[in-house]
């Protein structure tokens, strides 16, 4: 890895075209102050986190239903909302995952409207995280960082590693040392220097924190986190256009540090204030794992702050016990009419499971978590059958394989022999599925 | 590399001791400064100061370093809910909060609560 580069551009210098750029400042969400567009993450004055800020009147000069249209097929059709200044952005693929209208989900949980948003397949690490990622380092390579980092629980150093690896940056990730072999495999390939904490996802957040005081590194999650979240917009914006530029009446979403979740919101209400969709109320609820719910236990007790937990799930890469955007994930669902609410690991386990039989989607244990969530929420007569509901998958399956197994049975193993197969097959029909012996029929 | 981890000693931990300090134990403890106060702290990431609680070293940190209480504590006197403090690792609002005791070489870290995910 070479050395990082300390030099920070003012945006002044950029030779991108920033005149085209609509965002125009940092601001903090609790006090108001800003600041210039620069690689930091909180207010100066009151540790308040700072958000981008938008010329919404250009926005709603400028960019209109066709110009989207005629975008590219990425996230990057809705540049003008993001808090990038170039014309060319780094575009691996990332968005415009499909928008599935589920039947068999739907029938099984008596649901008449009910949509997946499928980033089980988004590019190029099949998870969200490419979105913001995606933001976070065209941003990065305009503030003029040369290194890349990340705290993570698995998707988003996958995320950050390959799009570094495309765009030539240097890269370092820390990981919990405990993640599942598929997140730190699928990390490790584009070869970043991965530091493998000795701690819950919490510690290793608090130690990223640590290095990004001392060292001149793009933090994707702590110092460029103002432009990396809006990342995060597009699959409100995705939802929106895919609908055929109209709301949802209801979301389901994991909640882990909260920011996905505020800003799945924040992306409908831009749409809304710059009039390319007619307004309406849309309710917002969250989802958590019971070993991890710092927010839904929050929710629960009525409280708009959290008491941070130590993390015990199998859901790692949403188990933050400190999450950072809790208040905001807690004004949101109550002022829309949501809910937060949290499920065991064995419940998140059946919910992999019915995802996968009833619409073909391998989910890992966040969308489980989504999944096990939203027909709780059916079961508690929370969601209305007739709402045009909309559920966030967010993260892949094979990456988590280590969640489900023992769970899936094994494959009938069998000579080659018809005689061998017939008798297979009627102990398959016989049988449940965990019942039947990973031996020779 | 543009570092700038160097252990100063601050003066507080020689000349401006809290006037309580003078009746009460006090121990030197390692302090991890964040960004955004760093300009409170002559561009110092690390500092060393003397107290024996939480509460004592944003005394003492304030008399080392105008105007920084105020950034961590809001008008009532509260540390701000954006900001956390950890010792040796460990959120201090696993331990006793503000009046978690400090024990000689332990080290407080100071975190923007917005971090991560």
């Amino acid at each position: 890895m070479t050395q990082p580069s300390p030099t920070i551009l003012s945006r002044d210098s950029l030779t991108t075209t920033a005149a085209t750029a609509t965002f125009r400042a940092l601001k903090c969400k609790e006090c108001g102050e800003e600041y210039e567009l620069k690689a930091a993450h909180v207010c100066e004055f009151c540790f308040g986190p700072l958000e981008v800020v938008y010329d919404l009147e250009a926005l709603r000069r400028t960019v209109s239903r066709s110009t989207i249209a005629a975008g590219p097929n990425s996230i990057w059709r809705y540049r003008a909302f993001l808090p990038v200044a170039t014309d060319t952005p780094i575009d691996v693929g990332t968005g415009m995952t499909p928008l599935l209208k589920s039947h068999r989900l739907a029938r099984r949980l008596g649901l008449q409207n009910l949509y997946i948003k499928n980033d089980a397949v988004n590019m190029p690490t099949l998870s969200f995280k490419d979105r913001v990622v995606s933001v976070a380092l065209t941003r990065a390579r305009e503030l003029g960082f040369t290194t890349v980092s990340c705290a993570s629980t698995g998707n988003l150093a996958n995320s950050t590693a390959a799009i570094a690896a495309h765009a030539g940056l240097d890269c370092c990730v820390f990981i919990p040392a405990d993640l599942e072999a598929g997140k730190v495999l699928g990390t490790l390939i584009y070869a970043p220097t991965v530091m493998a904490v000795q701690g819950n996802y919490d510690q290793v957040n608090r130690l990223c924190s640590e290095v990004a005081n001392t060292h001149g590194w793009g933090f994707v999650n702590i110092n460029l986190r103002p432009y990396y979240s809006e990342g995060s917009k597009t699959l409100g914006y995705e939802v929106v256009e895919q609908l055929g530029w109209e709301l949802p009446d209801h979301i389901v979403a994991p909640l882990a540090s909260g920011s996905l979740f505020t800003k799945i919101y924040k992306g409908f209400r831009e749409f809304v204030e710059v009039g390319l969709v007619e307004d309406k109320a849309v309710r917002c609820s969250g989802a958590q794992a019971e070993g991890c719910s710092p927010i839904a236990q929050a929710f629960k007790d009525g409280r708009d702050f959290i008491s941070p937990v130590k993390p015990n799930t199998i859901a790692k890469s949403i188990a933050i016990g400190n999450p950072a955007d809790a208040v905001y994930a807690l004004d949101i669902a109550r002022k829309t009419n949501g809910n937060i609410e949290s499920v065991t690991d064995a419940e998140i386990v059946d919910g992999i499971q019915l995802l996968a039989e009833t619409e073909g989607i391998f989910t890992e244990t966040a969308g489980g978590t989504t999944i096990a969530v939203l027909k709780k929420l059916v079961e508690a007569g929370k969601i209305n059958p007739d709402e045009k509901t909309v559920v966030y998958i967010t993260g892949n399956g094979l990456k988590t394989q280590e969640a489900v197994q023992g769970y899936v049975g094994e494959p009938l193993t069998i000579e080659p022999k018809l005689d061998a197969f017939e008798r297979a097959l009627e102990r398959s029909r016989t049988l449940d599925r965990l019942e039947w012996q990973p031996v020779l029929v | 590399m543009a570092t700038r981890a160097g252990l100063k000693f601050f003066p507080c931990s020689v000349f401006i001791y809290p006037v309580h300090s003078l009746f009460f134990s006090t121990m030197a403890v390692k302090v991890l400064i964040p960004t955004p106060l760093q300009k409170l702290t002559r561009d110092q990431a690390t500092l060393e100061c003397s107290a024996g609680s939480i509460n004592e070293l944003l005394e003492s940190l304030e008399q080392s370093c105008p105007g920084i209480k105020a950034r961590l504590c809001d008008e009532q006197g509260q540390l701000r809910r954006f900001v956390n403090f950890y010792v040796n690792n460990e959120d201090i609002r696993f331990l006793d909060g503000a009046d978690t005791a400090l024990q000689d070489g332990d080290e407080v870290s100071i975190i923007p609560a917005i971090a991560g995910g």
